[in-house]
């Protein structure tokens, strides 16, 4: 009886970690229990929720992606900037920017053949210095009222972030299993060789995951620059960390070919409900840069820990 | 480069024309001492080229340990955060005498670097991430202890003297980037350690193999690149008249930058100080003369992105290269 | 497949052979390391291209483009190393690539795990396809694999000592699988190193020796003895002069009961000073596993070894060098030298300490000095001191990791496939050093595929098979055929 109850909880060690905060937040605090609390936990977090599920899908390919945050603020900035053409046309620019720079990334990769650090890396920069050069370095003041519609109404009584939450890990979720898309994303991540021996456009589908990847990150820029009606270059310099940590922490591995999004979503929750935790719990910003961190190192160890050895003499080479 | 005596004039002539190519980067640092020469009028004076030493020498700095880890096959990502925190503890501690505040940074270093070199050498986890979550780390810890606000800095006249003042009529703070410089040189091409950690570059396989301690080496790279980084934030501390945990923000960049265009290998295994200190003069060079030319911050933040992916991309033409034989 | 030959830089890998498959045949393809084998498959699943000769499949000339192109004409490869994609299904690996789809676009997982259930029901297969792939044992693997390439219609399906790593039992369920998939008509080409199993399995054998077919037979026809009588028979002549003088008699080397679970067990010998030590067998035996475990690259789970009469503790190449042991390793190119260093460089690298001036830093005339006397002493051909390693030929590569190891002036040289891929020169010139050291007192391990080598070199013979020590040849009983039965698992 008691080996199948830790086989359970190890099973489903991120379900219990969840409860476990649960239960110590509303310890801390009883009002958190409370449905606006929780709906407002969902809220904080759809953004590197969204952004997450699409990392998801590139880890488990293989590759990963410095530059979402970068992509995400520079989306932000352009949609707010071309408000004065009208709101459908902002959204659709800012969407298809961020989009492009995915394409960017995808190609130089694939075709480059650069490594995709190097790649991400360089793309986190230019769009970073961009939006600043952009900006003059000012956060943007929005013009549209009824923008601010996006990211702060409620849609059928839920707020909106956390509505597009749902949808955006229901879209993956169905992708990553019922779609080729998907299925040979685990594929290529796992076994290349084979793969492309079995017919997979390694090439293609890596191409895709990448475009996918910052279109998520698009896509939770619109809604933060919505939500806070500006946009601003400095969002999202820690983005990037926090959301592979998400990724990872959920099950989905470093070195690719292994990965949920239920899992995903389970990382953002966590990371999510530590943030609030440090809230309540009064921890000074500072302290929460600090523990940020460590989860961040917590993650990586452990994971470089449980992989097979030749996949990580494999990785550290990186070239 | 050392050629040979008995060897005949063709081959002498041969290595020669191979010695000028593989100084690119030297034939392109003239070029941008000519060319700035002739856009910015105040470029060659006496006066700028003094202001230039003083702007990169704790770049410089920073940049010896940065090859040092990067020839070793690694990176160190936290760099401007462990740079932000020896200079914080320095400034904090300075009222307890120039002395304390000294070792206190360096320790500081030292533990930095270990713990990095630690989850890198010895637990082997990836040095991209450990690095990135020791640079958050790391700066958590400053704003903590410095809560966030800015720090005055040098009451000590000893820091007064490394910042401000000359000797012989070059700026003190120009003996302590040569220094390092040359010390880190030695380290790199003169000691056994040394030409071990080119080994572990270059093929840590085949250094196991040949009994060199490859954890330990690296290891150790990340340490001494701890030291380094906290000798230049005492250098830092002693230039700047305040000091907040945001000052260091830009280093990581522009480190990697001057590192990459002196044509050090991200691969590992080649480069050397020579090769870094190459780098930081152009790296100087355009930074002065942005400055010169009245360029706002933000685009001169673009441009320098910019080269820095150029830089990779011509590190990742030279591998490529490298390995065609 | 008619008239192939393949030529690789310095050595001809396959000349003139020729091979006729019928369909549902097993056809068995053997010959010891380097006679072709590999060569042979390669070229006709896609890897290496053929220079002469033609591949006909049904009566059709076809000209095998690459790996992907032979799996479209129906020719699938299974190799030692596991080609399945270890974190899905079972259904998925069968399927990879080609899901079945519903009609709106979507993967019919029902569709795919039926049929996948189907398949391995036909094939008897115990397995459910809905098992993740990295949880199955190696055996169950290859049963998976095989099933793949049934289900994508095979033609011919190529097996590489598909039972190199499985248990007996799981090799009694290959061989039912091989039998079923025969009987539907697929043909399979067999390369095995185990002769006993042909005779389990094959219809007709050939026998390959230095790229050319020895005979071709029905396996009626014949028995293992001729099998391993074809294999090795050749005229040796007499290249390696003889081996007049006597090693001592006094022992340096003592292993005993040297084991690692899956890689080799109950490993004993002894090394006497001054001999050459052969360790011969088949590739993949376990050699070079067990030379690394000694020197310290590798765990040992269980044993001991005694250096000089004292039991190692520390198991480090680090240490291990220091007490006077040497090891050259096979893989030349990623472990014995270090590419991006010059030739310099790389025989210094374990001797710094000699060179240092009184500051303890490396003094560049003392480095060169060193490094052009062992230069000079091994005739080593380089340009300079200066010169990249990785611009020299194979041979001088060879010496100048030979020049480094032997730096140390160790009393025990262990040496992985010394000459393996070095023209014949370089090869003379090694051989010959090897016997020098071995006369001034210097003890060696030879591990080498070449038979020649190894009956031209060495005082006593240790063959490895599958991990085991098969027997320990002593002078008198050196000769191929010796060597080759106890390799193949004949005592």
């Amino acid at each position: 009886m008691k080996g199948k109850i830790t086989h359970f909880i190890r099973e489903q060690k991120l379900l219990f970690i969840t409860l476990v905060l649960l239960i110590i937040l509303t310890a801390a605090d009883p009002r958190f229990f409370t449905i606006r609390s929780l709906y407002s936990i969902l809220d904080h977090i759809t953004i590197n929720g969204i952004m997450a599920a699409g990392m998801t899908v590139l880890l488990i390919s293989g590759s990963f992606d410095l530059s979402v945050g970068s992509v995400m603020s520079f989306t932000g900035i352009v949609t707010i900037m071309m408000q004065p053409h009208g709101m459908l046309l902002s959204i659709l620019s800012g969407l298809i920017v961020g989009t492009c720079v995915g394409a960017l990334n995808g190609l130089l990769v694939v075709k480059g053949r650069i490594n995709a650090f190097i790649v991400t890396l360089g793309t986190m920069i230019i769009f970073k210095g961009l939006g600043l050069a952009v900006t003059g370095s000012h956060p943007v003041k929005g013009s549209i009222d009824a923008y601010q519609f996006i990211g702060q109404e409620n849609i059928l009584g839920i707020p909106a972030p956390v509505f597009y939450l749902i949808i955006s890990y229901v879209i993956v979720w169905y992708i990553l299993k019922y779609t080729k898309f998907g299925r040979n994303d685990y594929a290529i991540g796992g076994n290349p060789l084979s793969s492309r021996l079995a017919g997979i456009n390694v090439n293609l589908y890596t191409f895709f995951y990448f475009v996918l990847c910052s279109f998520t990150a698009a896509v939770s820029g619109v809604i933060l620059s919505s939500r806070v009606n500006t946009g601003s270059a400095v969002f999202g310099d820690n983005t990037p960390l926090i959301v592979i940590a998400a990724a990872v922490l959920g099950g989905t591995s470093l070195f690719g070919g292994k990965g949920k999004v239920i899992g995903t979503l389970q990382g953002v929750l966590i990371l999510g409900l530590v943030e609030r935790a440090m809230v309540i719990f009064n921890v000074s910003t500072n302290y929460q840069l600090l523990l940020r961190g460590l989860i961040i190192l917590a993650v990586v160890v452990t994971d470089a820990l449980t992989v097979s050895k030749e996949k990580v003499a494999f990785r550290a080479g990186e070239t | 480069m050392n050629v040979q005596k008995q060897h005949t004039s063709f081959k002498f002539r041969r290595s020669l024309a191979r010695f000028f190519f593989n100084q690119a980067m030297l034939i392109v640092l003239l070029v941008f001492i000519i060319g700035m020469s002739l856009v910015a009028k105040d470029f060659l004076t006496v006066g700028n080229i003094f202001n230039i030493i003083r702007q990169i020498t704790v770049h410089g700095i920073v940049a010896c340990g940065m090859t040092i880890v990067v020839i070793g096959k690694g990176m160190d990502l936290s760099a401007a955060s462990i740079l932000a925190l020896c200079a914080v503890v320095n400034v904090m501690l300075q009222p307890f005498g120039y002395l304390v505040a000294i070792v206190a940074a360096v320790a500081v270093g030292f533990i930095a670097g270990f713990i990095n070199g630690y989850l890198i050498g010895k637990v082997k986890a990836n040095f991209i991430i450990v690095t990135l979550g020791t640079s958050i780390f790391y700066k958590g810890v400053a704003l903590i202890i410095s809560g966030g606000r800015n720090l005055k800095s040098r009451p000590e006249r000893i820091f007064h003297f490394i910042g401000d003042e000359s000797l012989f009529g070059i700026p003190v703070l120009a003996y302590f980037l040569v220094v390092t410089m040359v010390f880190v040189g030695i380290l790199l091409h003169k000691t056994i350690s040394g030409r071990r950690l080119y080994a572990v570059g270059l093929n840590d396989r085949a250094a196991r193999v040949a009994g060199i301690n490859v954890s330990n080496v690296v290891m150790w790279s990340y340490i001494i690149n701890g030291l380094i980084i906290s000798l230049g934030s005492i250098v830092l501390t002693s230039r700047l008249p305040r000091i907040r945990v945001g000052t260091a923000s830009t280093y990581l960049f522009d480190v990697i930058t001057i590192v990459v265009l002196g044509g050090t290998a991200l691969s590992g295994g080649v480069g050397g100080i020579y090769k870094t200190a190459i780098g930081l003069f152009i790296f100087a060079i355009i930074n002065n003369g942005m400055a010169l030319l009245s360029i706002p911050f933000e685009y001169q933040q673009l441009i320098k992105g910019v080269i820095l992916i150029l830089a990779v991309l011509y590190d990742e033409f030279n591998r490529r290269k490298r390995l065609m034989y | 497949m008619n008239n192939i030959s393949k030529e690789f830089p310095g050595v001809k890998a396959l000349e003139d052979v020729s091979l006729r498959l019928r369909k549902g045949e097993a056809f068995a393809l053997v010959g010891e390391n380097g006679a072709g084998k590999s060569t042979l498959i390669k070229i006709l699943s896609g890897v290496y291209s053929n220079d002469t000769g033609e591949v006909i499949i049904n009566g059709q000339m076809v000209n095998i483009k690459g790996p992907k192109n032979a799996i479209d004409l129906g020719i699938n490869t299974i190799y030692q190393e596991t080609s399945l994609v270890q974190d899905i299904t079972v259904a998925e690996n069968i399927f990879l690539g080609r899901q079945p789809q519903t009609r709106w676009g979507r993967i019919n997982w029902k569709e795919m795990i039926e049929s996948s259930e189907k398949i391995l029901r036909n094939l008897s297969i115990p397995l459910s396809p809905l098992s993740i792939v990295a949880e199955l044992s190696a055996a169950q693997q290859q049963l998976i694999e095989i099933a793949k390439a049934f289900s994508r219609e095979a033609k011919i399906i190529i097996m590489d000592e598909p039972t190199a790593s499985i248990t007996e039992e799981d090799t009694e369920n290959l061989f039912n699988l091989i039998r079923r998939i025969v009987k539907t008509g697929t043909s399979i080409i067999y390369i095995s190193h185990r002769i006993q199993e042909i005779f389990v399995i094959a219809d007709m054998v050939k026998v390959l020796r230095d790229g050319k077919t020895v005979k071709t037979m029905k396996i009626s026809e014949t028995n293992e003895n001729e099998i391993v009588k074809y294999m090795v028979g050749r005229d040796i002549g007499n290249i390696f002069g003889d081996k007049s003088y006597q090693s001592k008699e006094n022992i340096v080397l003592q292993v005993q009961n040297l084991t690692t679970s899956g890689m080799f067990e109950n490993i004993s010998f002894d090394l006497k000073e001054g001999e050459i030590l052969g360790f011969s067998g088949l590739v993949g035996a376990g050699r070079s596993e067990i030379v690394r475990a000694i020197f310290g690259l590798d765990e040992i789970e269980i044993g001991e070894i005694y250096l000089y009469g004292k039991k190692i503790t520390s198991r480090k190449p680090d240490d291990v060098i220091k007490m006077g042991v040497a090891f050259v390793s096979e893989d030349r190119r990623l472990e014995s030298i270090i590419q991006g260093f010059s030739v310099k460089a790389n025989i210094t690298i374990l001797l710094l300490k000699e060179v240092l001036s009184k500051l303890r830093l490396i003094k560049r005339k003392k480095e060169n000095d060193l490094a052009a006397r062992y230069v000079r002493e091994f005739d080593i051909k380089t340009p300079s001191l200066e010169q990249l390693v990785m611009n020299l030929s194979g041979g001088n590569q060879q010496k100048v990791a030979l020049a480094k190891c032997l730096s140390t002036k160790p009393k025990i040289l262990i040496l992985d496939e010394p000459t393996k891929g070095i023209d014949v020169g370089a090869k003379k010139e090694i051989h010959t050093l090897i016997k020098e050291l071995a006369n001034r007192g210097v003890s060696i391990i030879l591990v080498s595929s070449e038979l020649p080598e190894i009956i031209g070199m060495c005082h006593r013979v240790v063959v490895i098979h599958e991990g085991r020590l098969m027997k320990i040849f002593e002078k008198e009983e050196i000769n191929e055929e010796n060597l080759m039965y106890a390799a193949v698992g004949n005592m």
